[in-house]
This record gives C-alpha cells, sequence and structure tokens, in this order.
C-alpha cells in the first residue's frame, strides 16, 4: 500500500505543475496591461507636460520590473526568425501586440522599429509644443489619436488613422509626421515574409515570468489584487475559512443523511418506501442549487414575501467579537442554515442514490446469500456484512463531490453573500481582477487534488482486498 | 384470443423495447422532440412582427425577411419598412406569433418587472406579457421560447465537441491498448515532429488571423479554421514521408510499440482532476464574451466519462469473434476500428451523452445567471432567473426560468438513466 500511496503522490506532482501552466496560460490571456492596472490612480498618466510623461513612463518601468513582466515569459519560446527576441522590453502590452501583428504581416523587424521609432520621434515632438498656440482646439483631437497609432492592430485601419492625423497637426510637426507616414508606407516594399516561416528556438533559462510566478506561488504569495493592492494571499487567507467552513459542515450532512437513507431504500427495494426516496431524490439531484438559492432568497429571506432567514451574509451587522462564544455561534449558524440546506441537498441525493445501487449490487453477492442461510438476523446482514462492503465506492465519490462543491461556492456564494472564495471570486470576474481570478482557479484546483489524493488514501484504508502494487 | 408478441433477439431491439417501458425516460424523450421544435421555430412563436401581413395592400412576411436579412445578407427591407413598429402599425390583416415580443426588446411601459397577473399597459390583450416582463421590460415567455433555442445548442454542441473527442480517443486507447499498435520508428519520430512542426504553420503563426476570424463570425472562423487544418496536415504529410524511405534503415525499421492506452488514461486521469466546472469558470471570465467559447470550453473538459465508457466497451468488443474474423480477413486496423467495432460500443456512450447534455445546460445557465461568458444583450434562462436579485418580489422572475432550467435538465437526466436501465442488462432480469 505504501507503494502505491507513493505512486499517487509521484503522480500528485505533474498533475500539479499541468495546473500551474494551465494557470499561467489563462492568466497570459488576460487583456490588457497588468502594469497600468496596477499604477491606476496613483501616477498622473497622459499629462501634458514633458516632466510629466517621462515620470510616467519612469514609474511604469519600474512598476513593471517590480513585477517582472520585462522578463520573457516562459522558460524558451518557439518564434518565427521575424519575432525579435527584445519585443518584451517595450513598454504597454497593446504596442507590443500590435508590432508583434506587424511583423507576422511584413516579416521585417528592422522597418517595423523604424516605423515605430519614427512614431516616438513624433510624440515626443509633439509634447514638445504644448505651449505652442497655433494648436487652437485640435490638439486634443490629436493627441488622443496619436496615443492610439501605436496600439493599432490592423495595417489598413493604421493607415487611415494616420491619414486623418495629418490635418489636425501644426506645421512644426509636419517633418516628423511624413518620416512617420513614410515609414508605415514603406512596410509592404520592405516586406521580408519568408522570415515569418523559419521557426526559432530562443532559451531564457529560469530567468522568466513562469518560473518567478511559480516560485512565488510555491512560498504562498499570489501576486497583488487589482481593486485594493492588498496581496492576494492574505485575501485568500480571510475568505478561504468561510468555504471551507460551509462545504466541509454540507460533505459531514450529505454523508450522514445519504447514507441512512441509501441503506433503507436499497433494503425496502421495490417498496412504496423505497419508490417515494428515489423520487424525492431524483428530483433534488435535478434541481440547480442556483434556482434553490434564488427561490429561497425571493421567498424566504425578508423581500416582499416571507422573512423567516437573514437576505443573505454570514453574520448580523451588530455581530462582534466581544459577543459571548454561544452567541456569536447562534448568530453565524442562523445565517449559514439556509445557504448549508442549499449547499447540501445535491450530494444529499447524488450520493444516496449511488448508495443504494452500491448496497443493492452487495446484497446480491453470494457471501450475503450464505450470511442469510446461516441464519443470520436481517440486521446484522445489512449492516454487519453488507454495508461495509458498499461503503467503498461512497467513501471514493468524495473525490468528485468536494470539487463540485468547490466550483458551486461561485455561485452560491454569491447568491447568499458569503464572504468566501467563492464570491471573491465573483467580485474579481466583475471587476476583471485577473490575478485574483487565476488565484482562486489554482487554489480551488489544488484543494480538488488534495480532496481526491484523500479520496484515494481512504479507500487504500478501507479496502483491504485491493492490491496497489499491480495495476 | 392468444396475444402476438414479437420476440426479437437483437440486443438493440430488445434494449428499445424496454426503454420503451420505462414510461418517464420514454415520455422525456418525445417531451426533447418537442423542445427541439420549439428551438427551431421559436421566430413563430415569440417575435415583434407578423409571420403573414397585410400592410397598404401588400402582403409581407416580415419574419421571412428577417431570415433573408440575417441568414442569406439579402436587402430585403424597404428603408420606410424596416424599422417599422408592426404592433403599433394599422394592418389590414396580420397572422401573429402567440408571443407578440422579441426576447431582447425592451418594452419601457412595462417597467420595472410587471407580473403575469399584474397591471400592464398594453394596447389590447393580445399584446399581454403572459408570464410578465423583467426589470427592464424584457418579455419572461419570449425569453424563455428563445432561450430553449440557447440551452438546446449548448447542449449538444458542447456535447457534440465532447463526443467527438472521447469517443476518437477512447476507442484508440480501448482497441489498441499499449501493445497492438506497432510502427517503425522511423514512422513515429518523423511522424510527432510533422505533428508539431505542422501545428507552428497551421496554427501558431495564423493565430492572429484566427483570432479575427472568431471576431467576425462563426462561419468564418470554422473555415479558418478548416484552412489551419489542412495546411498543418499538409506540412505534416510532407515531413513524414521520407520516413517511407528510413523504414528500410536499420534504426528506422525497428518496430516499436505505442502505449496508447497508458497515454490516454494518463490524460484523462489529469482532466479528471481538474476542477473543470472552476475552469470554465475561470476562462469565460478573462475572455471575450462568447457563445460559442463558452460551448467549446464545456466541451473541450467534459469528455472524460465519454473516453472511459468508450474505451471500456472497445476493450470488451475487440476481444469478441467477428472482430478476429475481420482481422483475418485483413482488414486494416482503422476500419475495422470505425465500422465494425466502434458502432457497437456506441450504447454506454448514449448515456453519458444525456447526462452530459443535462450538465452542459447546466453549467451554461450558471455562467450566464453570474452574467460571466454569455454577451450581456443575450437573453437566457440563467440571465433571465439572475434578474430575480435584483427585481425584490418578482415572484414570477425566480419561479419560472428556473423551472425551465430545471425540467430540461431532469428531462436529460431521466432519458440518461433510461438509456442506462434499458442497455444494461444486469438490470433486466426484473
Amino acid at each position: 500500500m505504501t507503494a502505491y500511496l507513493l505512486r499517487r503522490l509521484l503522480f500528485f506532482i505533474p498533475t500539479l505543475f499541468i495546473i500551474t501552466l494551465l494557470s499561467f496560460l489563462i492568466s497570459q490571456s488576460a487583456p490588457g496591461d497588468p502594469v497600468e492596472q496596477m499604477l491606476v490612480g496613483k501616477v498622473g498618466g497622459g499629462g501634458e507636460q514633458m516632466a510629466e510623461r517621462q515620470a510616467t513612463l519612469q514609474a511604469y518601468l519600474e512598476k513593471r520590473r517590480e513585477l517582472g513582466l520585462d522578463l520573457p515569459i516562459f522558460y524558451f519560446a518557439i518564434a518565427p526568425l521575424a519575432e525579435p527576441d527584445t519585443l518584451h522590453h517595450i513598454p504597454q502590452v497593446q504596442v507590443q501586440d500590435a508590432l508583434r501583428r506587424l511583423v507576422y504581416k511584413f516579416g521585417n523587424w528592422d522597418a517595423v522599429q523604424e516605423a515605430y521609432h519614427a512614431y516616438l520621434r513624433l510624440d515626443s515632438a509633439f509634447y514638445a509644443t504644448a505651449g505652442d498656440t497655433t494648436w487652437g482646439e485640435k490638439r486634443t483631437e490629436a493627441r488622443a489619436l496619436l496615443a492610439l497609432l501605436p496600439q493599432e492592430k490592423d495595417y489598413e485601419e493604421l493607415k487611415y488613422r494616420l491619414r486623418q492625423l495629418e490635418g489636425l497637426l501644426i506645421p512644426v510637426l509636419r517633418p516628423y509626421y511624413s518620416a512617420y507616414l513614410q515609414a508605415v508606407d514603406a512596410l509592404p516594399q520592405k516586406s521580408q515574409t519568408w522570415k515569418v516561416y523559419v521557426p526559432t528556438i530562443h532559451w531564457y533559462g529560469t530567468h522568466n515570468q513562469y518560473h518567478r510566478w511559480l516560485v512565488g506561488l510555491l512560498r504562498g504569495d499570489f501576486g497583488i489584487s487589482y481593486q485594493d493592492k492588498r496581496p492576494i494571499a492574505q485575501k485568500l487567507g480571510e475568505a478561504v475559512r468561510w468555504s471551507l467552513v460551509i462545504n466541509i459542515i454540507s460533505i459531514v450532512l450529505a454523508y450522514v443523511i445519504a447514507i441512512p437513507l441509501g441503506v433503507t431504500s436499497a433494503v425496502h427495494r421495490g417498496t412504496f418506501r423505497d419508490r417515494s426516496i428515489s423520487l424525492a431524490l431524483f428530483m433534488l439531484y435535478s434541481l440547480p442549487s442556483f434556482w434553490v438559492g434564488t427561490m429561497s432568497i425571493v421567498f424566504l429571506c425578508g423581500g416582499d414575501y416571507l422573512s423567516i432567514f437573514p437576505p443573505g451574509g454570514v453574520q448580523s451587522t451588530e455581530h462582534s467579537a466581544e459577543w459571548p462564544l454561544t452567541e456569536r455561534v447562534l448568530d453565524w449558524a442562523y445565517h449559514l442554515i439556509l445557504p448549508v440546506i442549499v449547499y447540501t441537498y445535491g450530494s444529499l441525493a447524488f450520493l444516496s442514490r449511488q448508495m443504494r445501487t452500491a448496497l443493492l449490487e452487495t446484497l446480491q453477492q453470494d457471501y450475503i446469500r450464505t450470511a442469510r442461510a446461516k441464519g443470520l438476523p436481517h440486521f446484522l446482514v445489512v449492516w454487519k456484512h453488507a454495508f461495509r462492503n458498499s461503503l467503498i465506492p461512497i467513501i471514493t465519490l468524495l473525490a468528485s463531490v468536494f470539487p463540485a462543491m468547490i466550483s458551486g461556492s461561485v455561485i452560491l456564494e454569491t447568491i447568499f453573500s458569503i464572504p468566501g472564495m467563492g464570491f471573491l471570486s465573483y467580485g474579481a470576474m466583475v471587476a476583471r481582477d485577473y490575478p485574483v481570478i487565476i488565484a482562486v482557479f489554482t487554489i480551488g484546483a489544488i484543494l480538488t487534488l488534495v480532496g481526491i489524493l484523500v479520496a484515494d488514501i481512504l479507500y487504500a484504508v478501507v479496502d483491504p482486498r485491493i492490491s496497489y502494487t499491480k495495476r | 384470443m392468444a396475444e402476438v408478441v414479437a420476440i426479437s433477439h437483437s440486443p438493440r431491439a430488445r434494449a428499445w423495447e424496454s426503454f420503451k417501458k420505462n414510461k418517464p425516460a420514454y415520455y422525456s424523450l418525445w417531451i426533447v422532440v418537442g423542445l427541439a421544435v420549439v428551438a427551431l421555430l421559436a421566430d413563430f412563436i415569440a417575435y415583434n412582427k407578423p409571420i403573414v401581413a397585410s400592410y397598404r395592400g401588400q402582403v409581407i412576411f416580415p419574419i421571412f425577411r428577417d431570415y433573408g436579412e440575417r441568414l442569406l445578407g439579402l436587402r430585403l427591407w424597404e428603408p420606410e419598412l424596416r424599422n417599422m413598429k408592426w404592433r403599433q402599425a394599422e394592418l389590414d390583416w396580420a397572422i401573429w406569433p402567440v408571443v407578440r415580443y422579441a426576447p431582447e426588446e425592451l418594452d419601457l411601459r412595462n417597467v420595472p418587472a410587471v407580473g403575469p397577473f399584474g397591471e400592464q399597459v398594453i394596447a389590447s390583450p393580445s399584446e399581454r406579457h403572459y408570464l410578465g416582463t423583467d426589470n427592464l421590460g424584457r418579455d419572461l415567455l419570449s425569453g424563455l421560447i428563445h432561450g430553449t433555442r440557447i440551452s438546446l445548442t449548448v447542449g449538444l454542441v458542447s456535447v457534440g465537441i465532447s463526443a467527438l473527442i472521447g469517443i476518437f480517443l477512447g476507442a484508440l486507447a480501448g482497441y489498441f491498448g499499449d501493445t497492438s499498435l506497432q510502427v517503425s520508428r522511423a514512422t513515429l519520430w518523423l511522424g510527432l515532429l510533422g505533428v508539431f512542426v505542422g501545428l507552428y504553420y497551421g496554427f501558431y503563426i495564423r493565430r492572429y488571423a484566427l483570432g479575427e476570424a472568431l471576431g467576425e463570425s462563426f462561419f468564418s472562423f470554422l473555415g479558418s479554421l478548416l484552412v489551419s487544418f489542412l495546411i498543418a496536415a499538409a506540412t505534416a504529410t510532407v515531413i513524414w514521408l521520407p520516413s517511407r524511405l528510413l523504414k528500410r534503415t536499420t534504426w528506422g525499421g525497428e518496430r516499436v510499440h505505442l502505449w496508447v492506452d497508458i497515454a490516454v488514461s494518463r490524460v484523462i486521469e489529469i482532466m479528471i482532476s481538474l476542477p473543470t466546472t472552476l475552469l470554465i469558470f475561470t476562462v469565460a471570465a478573462i475572455a471575450k464574451p462568447s457563445l460559442f467559447l463558452v460551448m467549446a470550453v464545456i466541451g473541450l473538459t467534459s469528455w472524460t466519462g465519454i473516453a472511459r465508457f468508450t474505451r471500456g466497451e472497445m476493450l470488451k468488443v475487440r476481444s469478441l469473434d467477428y472482430i478476429q474474423a475481420a482481422r483475418a480477413l485483413g482488414y486494416p486496423d482503422w476500419r475495422i476500428m470505425f465500422l465494425h467495432a466502434l458502432p457497437n460500443s456506441l450504447a454506454p456512450v448514449l448515456v453519458s451523452i444525456a447526462f452530459g447534455i443535462a450538465s452542459a445546460i447546466l453549467v451554461e445557465s450558471g455562467l450566464s445567471f453570474l452574467g460571466i461568458g454569455v454577451p450581456p444583450t443575450t437573453v437566457t434562462w440563467g440571465s433571465l432567473l439572475s434578474a430575480a436579485r435584483s427585481a425584490t418580489g418578482a415572484w414570477w422572475l425566480a419561479v419560472f426560468p428556473g423551472m425551465a432550467i430545471f425540467s430540461v435538465v431532469t428531462i436529460f437526466n431521466l432519458l440518461g438513466e433510461g438509456i442506462r436501465d434499458a442497455i444494461d442488462p444486469r438490470l433486466q432480469e426484473r
């Protein structure tokens, strides 16, 4: 058995690795520039003065270095020959993306870079004319257009926008403008498309974003939330308590109720009792928990109908740490009754149905017939001989019940406003706070893995018949 | 009078007989057919334009015109009729859909959330909101009818994707196991190289083109995807070709076993340990809202059950005599696998498909309940249900959409159970 558990643990590691890869991949595809998100409200972006702009850029670059976002993304990169491996040094993700698209289209990095530099020269010349009185009202419009140009992903669109800019500029800027225009227009002639079709491999070593993120993860550092700039680990630590409390109560409850129900159903198979239990469980199993949750909030928790239960949350507003413990627990219990019921019934129904099937199967075994034949009382046959063996598949189901509950938390915690992981995740989804979403996914995945591992270990402990050395 | 009983010995016919005896499951099948009809004809049941109308002596088929514009890209509407408000228009005569509202149409006279029995501001009784409106004034019944289309599409497409992947991988693993698939070393390595290079040319450097096509429309994405596949396949073939020569060398000619079963089983194990629902939520929250993406993600993450079933059945079927006979006749493996073995292994997969549709519909409605993944303007059962949270006291918003989700999920679950009971020989003794 030890060998089996070791193997299991060994399998845990590559799976965990794949999960981190997946999380990282998803986080990479999140739109927007993380550095800008972190700087929101901190530096007055887009100022008119040269010095101000310099300061903004400086702050941007500093923050980016601090977050490690100036590093290459992964240990290695496979890229066309045309794509330079210095692209990630350019500030602003959107600009990087637009330039990369141009490189993929024309295959000539030098020409693209030339156009980009011409743009930068036009840009600084533009800001040098801040005090110029010949501008009039056009300046704001020109500035907005100018800021959008390097982020333009489509070449034709870029040319179109560039033409629009022409009429807005004052004569001083004309030479810079025509240099930029020329560089952009020259791209199709200078195209070296073949370079896109030659793959190259760059090796970066451990100095990369994924490695940094992974090492942070192992240390319990999940990064910083966009919303309130707090460490995510801290936010998760506060939230995970409530999720775990509710999930564990629900799982225990589900097992405690499901097992006798399933046994009754199986022992009285085919009778009215079995049929009614089965029907009820089937209905419960198909009832979407978010519907039941919404219904109970609308009809039972204040609102226009009954108000038997509190309308969400985990404690009343006047709840404080100074209350006596019993009172605090009662307050929590009062708030958690409804959520726990809604959390529990689904897995309860699922488990009971499985218990019934498992016991029915066991009751057909020969050794049960033997036990009956030698005159053992019904009670002993069921509970001593059959029950224990049919428990095994139920235990392994923990591996599927637990993850389902974790994912279910996102909806249910939102409905009942329980400040747990799911609610945190939902808030992050609405606010586009990507690091938090990714962190919750990673933690959820790790918890799922642990749940499966625990179920496997329990399985090995409960069932001595199975030899794990050979498979 | 002796009753004539047709005794059928084919397992398929026996399963069908047994399925028909299971009334709840049998009726569920018919309800599914009915729902499919509702989904197909949704526009003729609930829409804000008549099916046929005579306007100033001209007979017009407005719904068909809209179809022509939307599906075929034609310009069929005269400018003055294009934005006409048909309910207010003075028509000579008209045949209307039962519900005279489009699902996403805002009836600003009936905001916020008017109940089915409440007082509604309407011009005539036939314009009643039979099930009330939500807080934006959208007709609930119309939303439910059109939501059927979305729910069924999500169920079918996502399970279709997972069935394709699951059946293919499960069949490979079950049929070949770890020892039966042998290739020469040259084929193996050049083939692998070909796949990688093919992916590079077909997909990696075309990723921006693919992304743009996805943003444009579903069909241009499909076309673009097809081009990518063709490029990848062509590249892979070109790279693989020299292996026909290399096979003759001692190094390249050595036969190696492909551990198909181990590989597929490992992938399944890893997939199972991923929290798929959470993964779907995460991807949907981060990517641009799109129904197609939701379906694709559900499909790509929920194929493991189907793969396991197919694998198990294939393991049984491959040792049967008729497969041995086909082998003896010298049929190629692929033909035996897909034409002879697979059709006999698919029955249990049906069970998985039925349950899979139920859970896909559940996941999608959960997503749109939270308002992630699905575009905000799309009216779905989940989004209608979530309106109940903001409109206090609107019981109809809590009851009806939830009822719709519940019934469809129940029906597909019943169907799944019915099929399982019908094909499970262990249960047939009773």
